[in-house]
C-alpha cells in the first residue's frame, strides 16, 4: 500500500472532515459518516496525532482480523508503535487491558456490553468511529446504532459528536448503481460523492462461472502492473473455494481469505496488502476494506427468504461500495434483481472500448 | 532588506509548507489548484491582499476546541518585492500586498509563540502528504515567547484593495506547474537505476507475490507452475557459483546435470538457495506466531536492492543544464540521449497539451482524452514541423496502439523508447508516484526522468505528495541548497537571498585551495568536475579529492588541503545547527552552540552557558528573586542585565550579541 493511502490529502478535505481532524484531544469524540468518509483514515490519524503529542498509551481496536492487518498497513506507514488489536483478540488474548485513549474503527458492530467494555478500558478519552448503515451482523450478533451510544452518558458527560456526510471512496458511477441495491440508505444525493473517478461500471455476461473467473484472469495479464490493488468478492466461502481453485488453473497467483465453519483450523487469513496479489473473499470479509479494481463473479439471485434476501442484499451493497475506481459485475444467465433495474446507462456491457485510429 | 510580518493561523500551516507560498484569500478560491481555503483572522482580514506588518509583535486566537493557534511568517523581501507593497493608508507600520509571496527557507521564519502551539502544528502536518517543507525549514520553524507588543487589529476595513490581480493567478499557476516539472524530472533522475538491478528487484517482488499466494492458498500447497516459476526466479540470487557456471554452460540440461554432480560430490554447495525447503519452511512456520520467515527474507532483500539503487542514485548536477524554464514560460529540453525529433515531440506534449487546465490532478480520469491529445499532438508535429507522414509512422503505431490499450486492449508496445515509455507509463500508472514507479520498473524501463517531468507538471508543485519530494530532500545538504536555488533562479529570475557562508561556490573554495598550495591551479578543472559531480563542497566532494589520482600530477592531493576542506565543509542553512530565534531569552540553543561566540567565551567555556542558562530559567521564572516585576523583556534590555551579571564579566559577548539581535 502506498503512503499516500494512509494520509490526508488536507486540500482535499471539507468542512466536516477538517473539524474532526483539527479537533482538540481532549474530549472523548463519537465520528458516524457514511461508507468512504475517510473514517479508518481519521481514526489512524488521531492514533498517530496521541502518539506524537500525548505518547504511547493508546489502543486502537476493530472488529475483524482482515481489516485489522489491513490497518496494520497503515500503522506501519505512519510509524505508530502501538500493536492494533481485532476485538476477539482483544477481548479474549489480552483481557481488555485499559490505556490513556482508546479508538475503536467500525463501532456499528459492536452490542452495548462491547461498547461499555471499550469506554471502561478508557482511561482519559475515546474516539468511536462508525456507520449504522454498515452494520451487517443484523440478526447475528445485538448492535448497537452509532447515535445510540450518546444516550450511554448523562448529557453533560455525552461525547462529541462528529458527522461526516461526503463519501471521497465511491466513484459516483457506481454510486448511481449501488443506490439500486442498498436498503435503509439515505436518499440519494449525487453532491455528496467527492470522488473524482469517471470509469463507468461494466456489467458483464459470459456463459458460466468457469468462463467467468478465466475472464478475470485474462484482464490481470493485460494490465499486469497496472491493477496492483484487486479484490475477487464473492457471495459466499465455498465461492471464494471454486474461485481459487480455478485462478489457480489458470496461473494467477492470489491470496484467500476463507473461513470454515465446520472447522475453524482449516481457515485462511493471511492477506497482505503489501503484495499485489488479487485477494480473493467474501463480501462480508471485505466489509471495511477498499481496492483500486473490484471484481464480483457468481452474481445470482437473492433467497426467497424475506430476512435472509435483505441480508444478501446489505451484503451485496458492501461488495459493491469496495471500489474506488473500477467495478466488474459478472454473472451468467439474466442479471437477477435488484441489478436489473439499474438503468442500463449506467453501465457497459463489454470488456473493451472500440475505438478510431487518429 | 527588510524584515516584514504576517500574522495568520496554525491551521494555514500546512498550506504554506505545501504551495511554498502564502497567497491573498481570493487567489486560493479560484486558482483551482491546492488549497482551496485560506483562514483570515482580524491582524490579517483582506480577500484581495496579504497584511503585511514591518515590526515583529505577538497576537493571540481566540479559546477554541480546534488546534487554532497564533502563527507569524517573518519574511525578509527583496526591493523588487517590497517595491510592490502599499501602505495601509493612516497605519505607518501596515503595508499591503496583492499578489503571492513566495517564501524560501533563507529568507522566512515560521514563529509560533509557545512550544506547545509548535508542537500541534508539527503534529498535524505529520498527517499532511501535501506538506513537503517541513524538513528543510526545521530550523526556521521557531518559537519566540518574549514580545511586549501586539498587532493592532485592523477595524475599519475599508481601505482593503478592490481588485483581484488576475494577471498574478495566472503567473501562480505557471509556476505550480513549471515547479512540478523540475521537481518532478530531478527526483526521476534520483529514481532512475540500471537495468541489472531493476531485474533483481522485479524478481525479487514476484518471489513475494507467489510465496504470499502459497500461504494463502486454500490447500496450503504450491501449485507446479508457482514451483516451477519459484526456480527460475530464485536463480537469480544463487550464490555465484551459479552464474559463473552459467556463463559457461547455457544449455539447462546440463548445466542441472554438473550442478547435481558437485551437490552429490561435496553433499552441498554453500549458500545455495533450495526453493522446495522453502516452501516447506513457509507453509509448516507456525500460524499463531505470525512467522513469515521466507516472506521476511524475501522482503529484506527487496529492500537490500532498493538500497542500492539508492546509494548509486545519479545527481543531475545543475551546471548540466537538461531542463531549461525559458522567460516565455516554455520547457526547454537538453537530453542527449533524445533524438531531435523525439525532443521536439517531447516539448510539443509538455508545453501545449500537459499545461492544459483540465490536465491536473487525477490521470484516471482524463486518461483515454489525454491519450487522443497527445496523438493528435504527436499528428501535428509529425506532419507540421518534422514533415514526417504520420500514417505508417512507428509514432502512429504506438500512440494509437496506447489509446487502445487505455480502453481494455491489449498493449504490444516495447518501452524501448524513452519518451513513447514515459509517457505511456505515466497514462496507464501516473495517479500515484511509487506505483509508477513501480511500474516502469516492470516493464524495465531505467530512466525515469521524463515520466516524472510530466508526473510533475500533471500534478503542479503544490499537489506533489510528500513522500515524492523526500526523495530530493534526503540527498545531501549541499546539493538539496544548489537545486534549490537552480530551481528558484530559473522560476522567478533571480537568486535567493544567500547566507554568508554560503557565498561564493567553488570559485571561491578554489582561491581558497590555491591560496594554500598554488601548485592546485593546475588541476582547477578536475576539482571543478568533483565539485559538480558531489553536489557542492560536502563530505562526497572531500571523499572524492582524497581518492582521486588525477590531482597533484598523480600523487593524490596534499595532506593540507585535504585538512582544509575537511574543515571549510559548507555550513549551510541545510546543516543541523541552531539558527537564533531572534529573541535572547528563547535562545539558549543557539546561543549556547553558536562557534563564534564560543570562541569569544572559551576561556570560561562552562561558566558562561551554566550562567546564560541559570540567567533566562530566572528571566522567565515569575516567582524569581532576583528578576521579579521586571518587566522589560526586550533583547537590549535583557542584554544589558546579562553583560552586568557578575560583574560585566561577560563584556567581551555585547558586541556580539548587540550585532545578532541588532539592538
Amino acid at each position: 500500500m502506498a503512503k499516500k493511502d494512509w494520509m490526508i490529502i488536507e486540500s482535499e478535505l471539507d468542512e466536516d472532515q477538517l473539524k474532526v481532524l483539527m479537533a482538540t484531544n481532549d474530549k472523548s469524540c463519537l465520528v458516524s459518516g457514511c461508507a468512504g468518509s475517510g473514517k479508518s483514515v481519521l481514526a489512524l490519524i488521531k492514533a498517530q496525532r496521541i502518539q506524537k503529542e500525548k505518547g504511547n498509551n493508546y489502543q486502537i481496536i476493530v472488529f475483524t482480523k482482515a481489516l485489522c492487518n489491513y490497518m496494520n498497513a497503515g500503522r506501519k506507514i505512519l510509524g505508530l508503535q502501538r500493536d492494533f488489536y481485532h476485538h476477539w483478540y482483544w477481548q479474549n488474548r489480552m483481557r481488555k487491558p485499559k490505556a490513556d485513549y482508546v479508538i475503536v474503527d467500525e463501532i456499528q458492530d459492536f452490542t452495548r456490553e462491547e461498547i461499555q467494555e471499550f469506554i471502561n478500558a478508557t482511561n482519559k478519552n475515546f474516539f468511536f468511529f462508525g456507520d449504522t448503515a454498515q452494520s451487517i451482523y443484523q440478526g447475528l450478533k445485538e448492535t448497537m446504532p452509532v447515535k445510540g451510544i450518546n444516550r450511554l452518558f448523562p448529557i453533560d458527560k455525552e461525547p462529541k459528536n462528529f458527522t461526516l456526510y461526503r463519501n471521497y471512496r465511491l466513484p459516483l458511477p457506481v454510486a448511481r448503481i449501488a443506490q439500486y441495491v442498498g436498503i435503509d440508505l439515505e436518499a440519494f444525493d449525487e453532491k455528496t460523492y467527492k470522488s473524482k473517478e469517471t470509469a463507468i461500471p461494466k456489467f458483464i455476461r459470459y456463459n458460466s462461472f468457469d468462463e467467468q473467473i478465466n475472464a478475470i484472469a485474462r484482464i490481470l495479464k493485460l494490465k499486469q502492473g497496472i491493477l496492483s490493488d484487486v479484490g475477487i468478492l464473492l457471495p459466499h466461502n465455498n465461492d471464494v473455494r471454486n474461485a481459487s481453485t480455478l485462478l489457480n488453473k489458470y496461473g494467477i497467483n492470489h491470496e484467500v481469505k476463507y473461513e470454515d465453519k465446520e472447522d475453524w483450523r482449516s481457515g485462511i487469513n493471511t492477506l497482505d496488502f503489501n503484495t499485489s496479489n488479487p485477494k480473493v473473499m467474501t463480501y462480508h470479509s471485505a466489509k471495511g476494506l477498499q481496492f483500486e479494481t473490484v471484481f464480483l463473479p457468481g452474481i445470482v439471485s437473492f433467497s426467497d427468504d424475506a430476512n435472509q434476501n435483505i441480508s444478501e442484499r446489505k451484503a451485496l451493497y458492501v461488495a459493491l461500495t469496495r471500489t474506488y475506481r473500477d467495478l466488474y459485475v459478472m454473472y451468467s444467465g439474466t442479471l437477477p434483481v435488484p441489478l436489473n433495474i439499474v438503468p442500463s446507462n449506467l453501465y457497459t456491457i463489454s470488456e473493451t472500448e472500440i475505438v478510431k485510429d487518429i | 532588506m527588510k524584515k516584514y510580518y504576517i500574522p495568520t493561523s496554525s491551521l494555514n500551516f500546512n498550506n504554506i509548507l505545501s504551495s511554498e507560498s502564502i497567497s491573498p484569500k481570493v487567489f486560493y478560491q479560484v486558482r483551482s489548484f491546492g488549497y482551496g481555503r485560506w483562514v483570515s483572522i482580524p491582524e490579517n482580514p483582506f480577500d484581495n491582499s496579504i497584511v503585511l506588518y514591518d515590526e515583529l509583535c505577538s497576537f493571540r486566537r481566540p479559546q477554541s476546541s480546534f488546534e487554532d493557534h497564533p502563527l507569524l511568517i517573518e519574511i525578509s523581501l527583496d526591493k523588487s518585492v517590497e517595491s510592490t507593497l502599499s501602505r495601509l493608508p493612516e497605519h505607518e507600520h501596515i503595508f499591503l500586498c496583492n499578489h503571492t509571496i513566495y517564501i524560501d527557507p533563507w529568507s522566512t521564519r515560521l514563529i509560533f509563540f509557545t512550544d506547545s502551539d509548535k508542537i500541534k502544528a508539527l503534529s498535524l502536518s505529520d498527517s499532511s502528504i501535501e506538506t513537503k517543507f517541513v524538513k528543510l525549514y526545521e530550523q526556521k520553524i521557531v518559537v519566540v515567547k518574549h514580545l511586549a507588543s501586539s498587532y493592532v487589529r485592523i477595524e475599519n476595513p475599508k481601505n482593503e484593495i478592490q481588485s483581484v490581480n488576475n494577471d498574478e493567478i495566472e503567473k501562480d499557476k505557471r509556476i505550480n506547474r513549471l515547479k512540478g516539472f523540475l521537481y518532478g524530472y530531478y527526483i526521476g533522475a534520483i529514481l532512475s537505476a540500471s537495468k541489472k538491478d531493476i531485474v533483481k528487484l522485479n524478481k525479487a517482488r514476484e518471489i513475494r507475490n507467489i510465496l504470499v499466494a502459497i500461504l494463502s492458498s486454500l490447500d496450503r500447497r504450491a501449485t507446479l507452475q508457482q514451483q516451477e516459476r519459484l526456480k527460475d526466479l530464485y536463480a537469480a540470487f544463487q550464490p555465484p557459483l551459479f552464474s559463473k557456471l552459467s556463463a559457461i554452460i547455457s544449455e539447462k540440461r546440463m548445466f542441472d546435470d554438473v550442478i547435481s554432480v558437485i551437490r552429490k560430490e561435496y553433499g552441498y554447495i554453500p549458500d545455495e538457495i533450495d526453493v522446495n525447503k522453502i516452501i516447506s519452511q513457509l507453509l509448516n512456520m507456525p500460524m499463531h506466531l505470525g512467522a513469515k520467515n521466507p516472506i521476511e527474507d524475501i522482503n529484506a532483500k527487496i529492500r537490500q536492492i532498493e538500497d542500492t539503487i539508492s546509494k548509486s542514485a545519479h545527481l543531475i548536477s545543475v551546471n548540466e543544464e537538461q531542463v531549461i524554464v525559458c522567460e516565455d514560460s516554455r520547457i526547454k529540453l537538453n537530453i542527449e540521449e533524445l533524438s531531435d525529433k523525439d525532443k521536439k515531440l517531447c516539448m510539443a506534449w509538455v508545453n501545449e497539451v500537459l499545461v492544459k487546465d483540465g490536465y491536473t490532478g487525477k490521470i484516471s480520469t482524463f486518461k483515454d482524452v489525454l491519450s487522443d491529445d497527445i496523438t493528435i499532438k504527436a499528428k501535428e508535429v509529425y506532419e507540421s514541423d518534422l514533415n514526417i507522414k504520420w500514417k505508417g509512422s512507428s509514432s502512429e503505431l504506438i500512440l494509437n496502439a496506447l489509446r487502445r490499450h487505455v480502453r481494455g486492449s491489449e498493449y504490444s508496445y516495447m518501452w524501448n523508447n524513452a519518451i513513447y515509455s514515459s509517457i505511456s507509463a505515466l497514462i496507464m500508472c501516473g495517479d500515484d508516484w511509487q506505483k509508477l514507479l513501480e511500474y516502469m520498473q516492470g516493464k524495465e524501463m531505467t530512466d525515469y526522468r521524463l515520466a516524472y517531468a510530466m508526473y510533475g507538471i500533471i500534478n503542479g508543485f503544490a499537489n506533489l505528495p510528500r513522500d515524492f519530494t523526500d526523495v530530493l530532500f534526503s540527498q545531501e545538504k549541499t546539493y538539496i541548497a544548489e537545486v534549490y536555488r537552480e530551481f528558484y533562479g530559473q522560476l522567478f529570475g533571480r537568486d535567493v537571498v544567500r547566507s554568508k557562508s554560503e557565498l561564493g561556490g567553488f570559485d571561491d573554495l578554489m582561491a581558497k585551495i590555491v591560496s594554500i598550495c598554488r601548485g592546485a591551479q593546475r588541476d582547477e578543472v578536475r576539482y571543478k568536475e568533483l565539485y559538480i559531480q558531489s553536489g557542492g563542497s560536502n563530505q562526497k566532494f572531500i571523499d572524492a579529492v582524497k581518492n582521486d589520482r588525477l590531482l597533484n600530477k598523480g600523487k593524490g592531493v596534499q595532506k593540507t588541503i585535504k585538512d582544509f576542506l575537511s574543515k571549510n565543509k559548507s555550513a549551510s542553512l541545510f546543516d543541523e545547527t541552531y539558527q537564533s530565534t531572534g529573541q535572547f531569552l528563547d535562545d539558549f540553543n543557539f546561543l549556547s552552540n553558536n562557534v563564534e561566540l564560543n570562541d569569544i567565551m572559551k576561556q570560561i567555556a562552562k561558566e558562561w552557558k551554566g550562567d546564560l542558562e541559570w540567567f533566562i530559567n530566572e528571566y522567565n521564572n515569575p516567582d524569581s528573586t532576583y528578576y521579579k516585576g521586571k518587566k522589560l523583556t526586550d533583547n537590549y534590555t535583557v542584554i544589558q542585565k546579562f553583560i552586568q551579571l557578575k560583574g560585566n564579566k561577560y563584556k567581551d559577548a555585547e558586541h556580539f550579541l548587540r550585532k545578532t539581535y541588532n539592538c
